[in-house]
């Protein structure tokens, strides 16, 4: 039998009752149907008084808490943080069976917390935490959560944490930025096989994992050019995949990186770094090969190519025009190019729904 | 949502303690040392405020070690983590030397170093600030009282650190 809530039952009865007027089913079938569901049991009034009672105790614990926190001897700040770490777990584990829902929201509270807890605790003794270990300590607390749980709000909580990690150690290289690299591997097999190829997990996997180049290669000081060509080409990977599940979204995701990463390798600023003579011919070479790309996927991927070319004519617009012509001119003329790709855009769009249904 | 088995709550729990303690083992070793040294200290505001203390050390150029020396003459500009040294008389702390590698030597902190464009030319009189990492857990401090002047709005502390193994937290301020 299905549990439904009381307003969905109603519903239900409704049109069913409908359904019997204009004779499409009997009367029978309609009792049949509806011994099929039962009401779930809503919140009482008893529980929704309870349950503000209890978020008002615990607002009043943490004011109490953070007021005074400055007051505290060292040994009782760590005693509160490593306390109500335990204590959400506790009551997370004790609630799982008979309130899903509730031990859901203490697990969440309970990683929330253990973020939480490490880093006030290197502030302890610390004026400058290293957000990058704190972050990486944080995602390795969180792995037993991501794999026992299987639950998709936790998993992209591991990637955030995977993510501020790799921000933490944009600076100074370190060992830890290396430990990243397994985990995001780790987070990938987690959205394969136990989230059952999420697409949001998808997306966070690409986003760590751009992230994570980009952090490594400014760790160790490399000209920018170094870290903009290695995510242009998994720009290009993740446009020419092979993906069953996520053939769409991923080669969405490969032209957002592909349309960024061009616009950074079409000036001559970026590519001073290989060559200061030649920089001018290197990015005016990349700009006519994007070009090529772009008009070539026309009949392939028409979408995309739109996107490609929108790129394309804004960089040279920008680069070209903004100095000869004026201003207020300049901005009418960006403005009416970007109403005209955006009718070109959905004209596209249009014709291809047509042509798959 | 799945259910967590016992055991499976048991390695989740046991390996956030078990993070929440290697975080907290610094901290540990502090509170064990009897070890304690004074070196000075500003802050912008009176110690009854709960203010933010900095211990900034100016370095000179001979005080830096041959790669920061190297990288000041070839203009780089960086933030690194470095390590300061110092020598310690009558309990206070004398900076030493900075270096960016960790070092055998017994007392020394962790800092960091802003590399900017210094123009060649000034290196024999420029000094290099590090900004020193070290906690607070003030215990007794001086109060400033308001008819007092204050050079450069800063409040000027003789900060009494507890030290060990290159962590240290800030126990006690009296006026300079």
């Amino acid at each position: 039998m299905k549990k439904i809530t009381a307003s969905y039952y109603r519903q239900l009865q409704q049109e069913l009752h409908y359904l019997v007027k204009e004779r499409v089913i009997s009367e029978e079938q309609r009792e049949e149907a509806l011994q099929k569901y039962e009401i779930k049991e809503g919140l009482s009034t008893l529980s929704i008084i309870l349950a503000i009672g209890a978020i008002l105790i615990g607002l009043g614990v943490l004011i109490a808490v953070s007021t005074n926190w400055s007051h505290f001897s060292l040994l009782l700040k760590f005693s509160i943080l490593f306390v109500a770490t335990l204590t959400s777990y506790v009551v997370a584990f004790a609630l799982q069976h008979h309130f899903e829902k509730t031990a859901r929201a203490f697990y969440y509270i309970a990683a929330f917390i253990t973020g939480a807890s490490l880093y006030f605790i290197a502030s302890l003794y610390t004026n400058q935490i290293e957000t990058g270990m704190i972050a990486l300590l944080w995602a390795v607390t969180l792995i037993p959560l991501v794999l026992f749980l299987v639950d998709l709000p936790i998993t992209l909580l591991f990637a955030g944490a995977l993510f501020l990690s790799s921000i933490g150690y944009a600076a100074v290289f370190s060992f830890g930025i290396l430990l990243i690299f397994p985990l995001i591997a780790f987070l990938m097999w987690v959205n394969e096989v136990k989230l059952k190829e999420s697409k949001l997990g998808f997306i966070s996997v690409v986003a760590v994992l751009v992230t994570w180049i980009a952090a490594l290669m400014s760790s160790i000081d490399v000209p920018e050019i170094v870290p903009i060509s290695f995510i242009f080409i998994l720009g290009i990977a993740l446009f020419f995949n092979h993906f069953e599940k996520y053939f769409n979204l991923s080669r969405w995701l490969g032209t957002i990186i592909i349309s960024i990463t061009s616009l950074s390798l079409m000036g001559r600023f970026t590519w001073q770094a290989v060559s200061e003579n030649s920089a001018s011919i290197y990015s005016t070479s990349f700009t006519i090969a994007f070009a090529i790309f772009a008009f070539a996927l026309l009949k392939y991927a028409s979408l995309q190519a739109i996107v490609f070319i929108g790129i394309l004519i804004s960089r040279l617009y920008f680069d070209y025009t903004f100095d000869l012509i004026p201003q207020s001119l300049f901005f009418v003329i960006a403005g009416l190019l970007m109403i005209g790709f955006g009718y070109w855009f959905e004209r596209t769009r249009r014709n291809e729904g047509q042509t798959h249904a | 949502m799945r259910k967590l088995t016992v055991s499976e709550w048991l390695i989740t729990v046991g390996l956030s303690i078990l993070c929440l303690l290697v975080v907290a083992f610094p901290l540990w070793q502090i509170l064990q040392s009897k070890e304690t040294f004074t070196i000075p200290a500003v802050s912008y505001q009176n110690s009854d405020e709960n203010p933010t203390i900095s211990i900034p050390v100016e370095a000179s150029f001979d005080q830096l070690d041959d790669t920061m020396q190297q990288d000041i003459t070839n203009n780089a500009h960086y933030q690194a983590k470095v390590y300061a040294i110092f020598d310690e008389l009558n309990g206070e702390l004398t900076l030493r030397r900075v270096q960016l590698t960790k070092p055998d030597e017994r007392i020394f902190l962790e800092g960091s170093f802003y590399l900017y464009n210094y123009e060649e030319d000034h290196l024999a009189k420029t000094t290099y600030p590090i900004q020193l990492n070290v906690g607070q857990a003030i215990r007794e401090a001086d109060v400033y009282e308001p008819n007092e002047t204050l050079i450069d709005y800063e409040y000027r502390w003789t900060a009494t650190l507890r030290y060990n193994n290159g962590h240290a937290l800030i126990t006690q301020l009296h006026k300079r």
